[in-house]
């Protein structure tokens, strides 16, 4: 038998240059066995699993305006697990944005963006705009009058913008602006040109995850000596059964709840319900609705919006200090939790106040709360472990952004009292006075 | 617990799920194709349970150590 296997194995090194699994990828250091160091392998299972059911979605959805809610009707109702793989599609790719997003922080918050690895943070932020690209394009294939309606307000967006900056974009997307141009375009965008620019982005981001390996825990260096394990059979192993357990439970969910569709698209059941992106662009959603950002001057929030965007691909060229812990780091890492902190608060926002304006202040009351909260917390913990260090010194940036944080939280109060919103007032005075006791306490712990 | 007993519980675990997944998957493609409302309910619960069987099985593979081996 043995040597039966060893004629294979010469053959498979003759012909491919292969001799084994551990000259291709690197083994894989044992303190990484935990799911979050492999967000990515989920991320990646998420991304075939969409392709094999995309795959079978197409041998029967209908890319026309007359037959694009027709075909996913029949689908979903008539076609022998046709519900299940068109919800398992749609569950999949609510996962994995939801997993990029926690992906994205989770690499974040360790600092893994950090030297060798910046190339892997721009890869991974071009991937996350694809994998939105994949929601915005495949939120209008079935064609309801929700996600009609949505995408088109989305398009109108780019109105705004001056023509010569837009044209090529709309072009592409919506042709000549008829109903059968835009939802072929965004087929063609959803099923071609978006899964090959995955498949490249994704090559290049696991070819230099290859380089780097994985990013040590916080307080070990590269340098340092760690016990590894071959790929084959223990890494493949253990990324197997994390797959098993995603897709298995998945299925589960997709057959428990199955997916509803919404009526069809048609001028007149459009005038009746209200455009709303689906949930993950819920955020930017609210941020467009905010009252400063009326008319014309959503141009303002869309720049916002792509400011963002631009700022988090740069983030490893504007943190380039070495530490990754986040005392080292202390005003990237607590902005970082407003951040993610916002985005949350946003969306649930955004989902409780369907198409209703925002008045500005609110959203300075809502959000300056939480960067109040959060930078006090921040400031506590950074204070109580420098005091132990070095006699209470305290970071000035963090000091800073407390102090920025208290004048948005005075002025937020002001707003609100003008507004005679009292118990909100009180809500907020409860909240600093509970940070300020919680902080007084870890003070007296440490004395 | 010892390597084999480790290997045998998750053998005797996945074995049970893959053997009530299975029927369960048979049951249910049998009824699905006139699309019976439970039929298409269950269908995904049970393959999803036979993969999950799969990944316990390796999840105790791997807990009495010969991965590593």
């Amino acid at each position: 038998m043995s040597g039966v296997l060893e004629r294979v194995q010469k053959w498979i090194e003759e012909r491919f240059g292969i001799k084994s699994v551990d000259n291709i990828l690197r083994p894989i250091p044992n303190f990484s066995f935990r799911p979050d160091y492999w967000t990515g392998a989920i991320l990646t299972t998420g991304f075939i699993m969409q392709g094999l059911t995309g795959f079978l979605l197409l041998l029967y959805y209908v890319p026309t305006p007359d037959q694009a809610w027709a075909s996913t009707h029949y689908i979903m109702s008539s076609l022998p697990y046709g519900s299940l793989i068109l919800t398992f599609h749609l569950y999949d790719a609510y996962a994995i944005i939801l997993i990029a997003f926690l992906h994205m922080f989770r690499h974040f918050f360790v600092g893994a963006y950090k030297k060798p690895r910046e190339a892997m943070w721009f890869y991974g932020v071009i991937l996350g705009l694809i994998t939105l690209g994949f929601g915005f394009t495949g939120y209008l294939l079935p064609w309801t009058v929700v996600s009609k309606s949505a995408t088109d307000v989305g398009i109108g967006m780019l109105n705004y913008f001056p023509n010569w900056l837009t044209a090529p974009l709309k072009s592409l997307i919506v042709g000549n602006g008829t109903d059968a141009a835009e939802l072929t375009r965004f087929f063609a965008l959803h099923v071609i040109l978006l899964p090959l620019l995955l498949a490249l982005f994704l090559f290049l981001k696991l070819y230099t995850f290859e380089v780097h390996g994985i990013a040590p825990p916080l307080g070990h260096s590269e340098s340092e000596n760690v016990k590894k394990t071959s790929w084959m059979p223990g890494g493949i192993l253990y990324v197997l059964m994390l797959a098993l357990f995603y897709i298995g439970g998945l299925l589960i969910i997709s057959s428990v709840f199955p997916a509803t569709l919404p009526p069809e698209y048609s001028v007149q059941a459009s005038m009746s319900v209200t455009p709303e992106p689906d949930w993950y662009f819920l955020w930017i959603y609210q941020i467009l609705k905010l009252s400063i950002f009326e008319g014309p001057n959503i141009i303002y929030a869309l720049i916002l919006v792509g400011l963002m965007f631009v700022i988090l691909f740069l983030v490893p060229l504007i943190d380039t200090r070495e530490g990754r812990s986040p005392s080292e780091r202390p005003v990237i890492f607590t902005l970082g939790m407003i951040v993610a902190t916002s985005i949350v608060f946003l969306t649930v926002w955004a989902y409780l106040t369907p198409g209703l304006t925002i008045p500005f202040y609110q959203a300075v009351i809502y959000i300056g709360g939480i960067a109040l909260i959060e930078a006090l917390a921040a400031y506590a913990a950074l204070r109580r472990r420098r005091s132990s260090a070095s006699a209470g010194k305290v970071h000035p940036s963090i000091a800073m952004i407390v102090m920025v944080s208290s004048v948005i939280g005075a002025s937020a109060s002001l707003l609100l009292l003008e507004k005679g919103y009292l118990i909100s007032v009180l809500l907020i005075v409860g909240f600093v006075y509970a940070a300020m006791t919680s902080i007084s306490k870890i003070e007296r712990l440490r004395k | 617990m010892k390597k084999v007993q480790l290997l045998l519980v998750g053998l005797f675990m996945t074995l049970l799920g893959e053997l009530l997944s299975v029927a369960g998957i048979y049951l249910s493609s049998q009824l699905i194709i006139n699309n019976d409302p439970l039929a298409r309910l269950l269908s995904g619960v049970f393959i999803g349970l036979l993969l999950i069987s799969f990944g316990i099985m390796i999840a105790f593979y791997r807990l009495s150590g010969s991965s590593e081996a």
